[in-house]
């Protein structure tokens, strides 16, 4: 027995242990939400663009908002102003937009300034060039809004600046919004539009709480000048936000319930509330040592790890299960666990060899995973081995309390009289068939969608949203790779005709690209150079103008203009940073300059479901080197598919592992060729489970059947453990049973939880455990007890 | 002539002096805005031929222009220049389409700022729409059924920067059999004047 002080020493260590994971924990941690983690590590430029546009890209900081009124148009465009103004006062937002005037008043000054080395061809500055144009604003000058334009001609007679801007508005579609009293309203008419941009990216998950907060507040404050004011909600960071919010509650409300019902279980069976303490702690400890020692590894702890990780140091319940459950009445836990360990060591060590595997991939979220669940799972094994006899030695057998009283609730389960041999065999045999019919007839879906936990709803509501908007979709895109800003905007003014095709063929509505508003240094340099002198200007514009009523003198600013023009520095990005358009280059432009690849990145975003074959067939024609039309879905679903194939491949290459382990740890190649048909049973059965249920199968199915593994090895080593007793077979029963209904409740639940991913776990897992224990059973019955005789501590497993 | 006569005499004219000058508001009635934009608003669909002189602080002599204007109730305006190109511009609804060169190019009208109410000053009073004047403009009436004149003063400090005044003119044509716009009148605020006259087409 030990002594009450080494207890005491052990417990404050535990205690002390259980402190440091905390404050870890609660100090160093980061959460996040994103999936680019979730992406291979970077295999090229193309991964490498679409990770930062994942994580970081404008989509995910767009809020789309929707207001009405049971009122007429003008107090809604009165509330949209109001809001929009609210927005920008705040600090959450860095861009608020209500209508097509995205050119704010800096923006504009620094395009008129710089309005002749930005145009798309050299502007003609010839006699014959200015005569045109002097014929064209005569033009003009009849029409009925000439008062309006008189101003701007005097300075740009040759239009330069409104062409610029003429074109920056077509290829952005921005003029095809519906106006009504001055702001965005949808086709209908119904609801005024905004969108809003926020300063937090997509990673930011507490910035984009914030941000929702705020747009609250200030949608708040409108509604006290317009009572009667409805708003909808839309864009990347509020599903985000929606559906983490969801997922949390239905998790929250999923743990308390299977919590609870775990809890009557373990009561009902062991009859003791500190049974049901001891089953608990070492999930618990488990799941936080986990998350601590895994925010060491990793700086940041993202949440989909969290719950993935959670679920597979749920195994962890059945460790405590086995050793209550072979506890006698009068006897210390410390006798249990002599009996159990060495079978539970066993189970611990082969599944942490099979989890062991996820560390490995080049995929950082399945890694962080694996050292998630690879640390729960042993600490928790540690606390079931090394914390529970202290705690029954300090407050159950240390003050001499009579232990547990138990169930026994396998007692009357019928004991077919089986032939292990030919139970084997035709096991084989089944498996070996159905293993291969489902090989051959399953379908992977690798698609995005199924295991998105968005509901429907939210995304058909943000497409409504996005198309009036004119926004471009978030999934398509071309991009533009080269090692200078200048190379790429080159290679995207080269793009320019292409594009302007497609749209006459009717294959997009419009496109962003930096270049529709910066041109390349060079090509800046180029147009500055064919500006004329300040002397030639004069002449030619006096000997053009003789065929005119216009008088020269009228016309000094623009000479002065071109003048200036001819000694401006190029505009550059950094000249725009602080404008409305800057914020809307920022979005099109990546400076890759920390990641491997280096150079730069330009993002044209393209709108209105472009076609994508017939758009892709003619850049390739281009034969432009780096310059990708990629679609964010397929690409995902290509990493996700890459992701599923290396995650399968590693898994088979840990069974080999684990089956070798088994082989050279328990010496016995009929038990373990018993466990390998128990697990593989398991896991094809609950495949097919999970195909016939939903037609295809998912990343999360395959980390189901992980699970499902590990379920499987646990119940076959104890259900095929040789020379127990007839009694420690009972007892044995007994824990799997519990252990089988404790994942039953857990999982079921998931399964019927209605929330997609949870779901998929939840059929896999629950049709698992029960093959497994079927099969685990079936093949147990075979053995023959052995005749009663106390057994040497240690040598059973 | 006996004084007395010549007292009766005074009497009398003063009586009906004052009789007339008591009786002058029964007599030709006052034209309202309201009664001139009933009567735009009935005379439906016109077309008509216009020529327009302007002067601008660019040009040394007056820009001259024409063509035709069209008007289709309740909101379409068309006006095809003829000279000294050809150009259409053309307000539907909400929007603008402009040819040019053998360009076609629209935009909203909400998108154009200031313009938008300055467009409404011929569109509104060809529609007779007393309310969407009034948005833009403060408005004065002069005349009566048979020559009238509307004073148009921008509200809004945007419009009124580029805008002074408007002055459309019409009166009743019998040979129409209805009621005309025949002249616009356009004073900047820089002092440059557009001067409108539409013509009738026989």
């Amino acid at each position: 027995m030990h002594s009450v002080n080494k207890n005491y020493w052990q417990l404050l260590l535990w205690l002390l242990l259980i402190v440091v994971a905390v404050t870890q924990l609660t100090t160093r941690t980061q959460w996040q939400t994103d999936l680019s983690s979730f992406l291979p590590h970077a295999d090229g430029v193309k991964q490498e663009i679409l990770r930062a546009e994942l994580g970081q890209g404008p989509a995910t900081r767009m809020w789309l908002i929707a207001l009405s009124l049971e009122a007429p148009q003008q107090q809604a465009a009165q509330a949209s102003e109001l809001l929009a103004q609210n927005l920008r006062s705040g600090a959450a937002f860095r861009a608020v937009r209500n209508n097509s005037q995205f050119i704010d008043s800096s923006s504009q000054d620094l395009l008129f300034r710089y309005r002749y080395l930005l145009t798309k061809e050299p502007v003609d500055f010839s006699v014959a060039g200015l005569e045109y144009s002097f014929q064209d604003r005569l033009d003009d000058l009849s029409m009925p809004t000439a008062a309006f334009t008189e101003d701007l001609i005097a300075s740009d007679p040759v239009n330069s600046f409104t062409d610029n801007l003429n074109q920056l508005e077509a290829q952005t579609g921005a003029l095809e919004i519906k106006h009504m009293e001055g702001v965005w309203f949808n086709q209908a008419g119904s609801h005024a539009l905004l969108f809003a941009e926020s300063v937090a990216n997509g990673m930011d998950a507490k910035g984009q709480a914030l941000a929702w907060e705020e747009l609250n507040m200030a949608v708040e404050s409108v509604r006290a000048q317009f009572p009667l004011l409805q708003a909808q909600f839309a864009g990347a960071p509020f599903i985000a936000l929606k559906t983490s919010q969801q997922t949390k509650d239905a998790s929250i409300r999923l743990s308390l319930l299977a919590g609870g019902l775990l809890a009557v279980l373990i009561l009902i069976v062991y009859r003791s509330l500190l049974a049901l303490l001891m089953t608990a702690l070492p999930v618990i400890i488990g799941i936080l040592f986990a998350a601590a020692i895994s925010s060491l590894v990793y700086p940041v702890l993202h949440v989909l790890t969290m719950a993935f990780g959670v679920t597979l140091i749920g195994l962890a319940i059945d460790y405590p299960v086995h050793i209550l459950s072979h506890r006698y009445p009068g006897k210390s836990i410390r006798s249990s666990i002599a009996v159990v360990w060495p079978t539970l060591r066993l189970s611990v060590l082969t599944t942490l060899l099979a989890f062991s595997a996820l560390i490995w991939t080049n995929f950082e979220g399945i890694a962080r995973l694996g050292v998630f669940s690879v640390a729960g799972l042993f600490v928790a094994a540690m606390v079931s081995r090394y914390l529970l006899p202290v705690l029954d030695d300090l407050w159950v057998s240390g003050k001499g309390v009579v232990s547990t009283r138990q169930r026994r609730l396998s007692s009357n389960i019928p004991q077919p009289n089986l032939r292990l041999l030919p139970v084997l065999l035709v096991g084989a045999v089944i498996i070996v068939i159905s293993g291969f019919t489902l090989a051959r007839t399953l379908s992977w879906s690798d698609n995005l969608a199924s295991l998105s936990p968005v509901p429907d709803a939210l995304i058909k509501q943000e497409q409504q949203l996005r198309k009036q908007l004119r926004l471009p979709e978030p999934g398509t895109q071309i991009v533009v790779y080269a090692d200078t800003l200048d190379a790429v905007l080159d290679k995207e003014l080269l793009l320019q005709p292409v594009l302007e095709q497609a749209r006459t063929d009717g294959l997009l509505a419009s496109w962003q690209m930096a270049a529709s508003v910066l041109l390349p240094v060079s090509k800046q340099l180029e147009l500055q150079q064919l500006l004329p002198t300040q002397d030639l200007l004069q002449l030619n514009l006096q000997q053009a103008i003789t065929q005119t009523p216009f008088v020269a003198s009228a016309f000094e600013q623009f000479q002065l203009d071109v003048e200036a023009s001819r000694k401006l520095p190029p505009l550059t990005q950094q000249m725009l940073d602080e404008t409305a358009l800057g914020d809307w280059l920022s979005g099109l432009l990546l400076d890759l300059k920390g990641t491997d690849s280096g150079g730069y990145a330009g993002i044209v975003r393209l709108a209105g479901l472009p076609e994508v074959k017939e758009l892709t067939s003619r850049l390739d024609a281009l034969q432009l080197e780096s310059v990708w039309l990629v679609e964010t879905g397929v690409e995902l679903s290509q990493s996700l598919t890459d992701f599923r194939m290396k995650l399968t491949q590693l898994l088979l290459f840990s069974a080999g592992i684990t089956i070798l382990a088994l082989l050279i740890m328990l010496r016995q190649p009929g038990r373990v060729l018993a466990i390998c048909l128990i697990v593989s049973g398991s896991i094809i059965g609950a495949a097919w489970v999970a195909w016939l249920s939903g037609g295809s199968l998912n990343l999360l199915h395959l980390i189901g059947l992980i699970l499902v593994a590990g379920f499987g090895i646990d119940y076959a080593l104890f259900f095929t453990r040789q020379g127990d007793t007839k009694n420690e077979r009972a007892a044995t029963l007994q824990a799997l049973l519990i252990c089988l209904c404790s994942s039953f409740i857990v999982f079921a639940l998931l399964a019927f939880s209605g929330i997609r991913i949870l779901e998929s776990i939840g059929i896999v897992v629950t049709s698992g455990v029960l093959f497994a224990f079927v099969f685990s059973w079936l093949v147990s019955t075979t053995i023959k007890p052995e005749i009663p005789e106390p057994a040497k501590e240690g040598s059973l497993c | 002539m006996p004084d007395t006569v010549k007292y009766i005499l005074c009497l009398l004219l003063l009586l009906v002096t004052v009789n007339s000058v008591i009786a002058a508001p029964e007599g030709p009635a006052e034209f309202t805005l309201d009664e001139l934009m009933q009567s735009l608003a009935a005379a439906g669909d016109t077309k008509a031929n216009y020529a327009e002189t302007r002067s601008s602080r660019l040009s040394k002599r007056l820009i001259k222009s024409s063509g035709t204007l069209e008007f289709i109730a309740p909101d379409v305006l068309i006006r095809r220049i003829v000279s000294p190109r050809a150009a259409v511009y053309e307000v539907r609804g909400d929007s603008v389409i402009i040819e040019r060169g053998g360009k076609l190019r629209s935009r909203s009208l909400e998108q154009l700022g200031a313009v938008r109410g300055f467009i409404e000053s011929l569109r509104g009073t060809l529609a007779g729409d007393l309310p969407e004047l009034e948005k833009y403009y403060q408005l004065g009436i002069s005349g009566g059924q048979v020559s009238w004149q509307l004073e148009l003063t921008p509200k809004s400090p945007a419009l009124a920067e580029k805008i002074k005044q408007i002055i459309i003119q019409g009166g009743f044509s019998e040979k129409l059999g209805g009621m005309r716009v025949t002249a616009v009148r356009i004073e900047e605020d820089n002092g440059n004047l557009t001067n409108t006259k539409i013509i009738a087409i026989d």
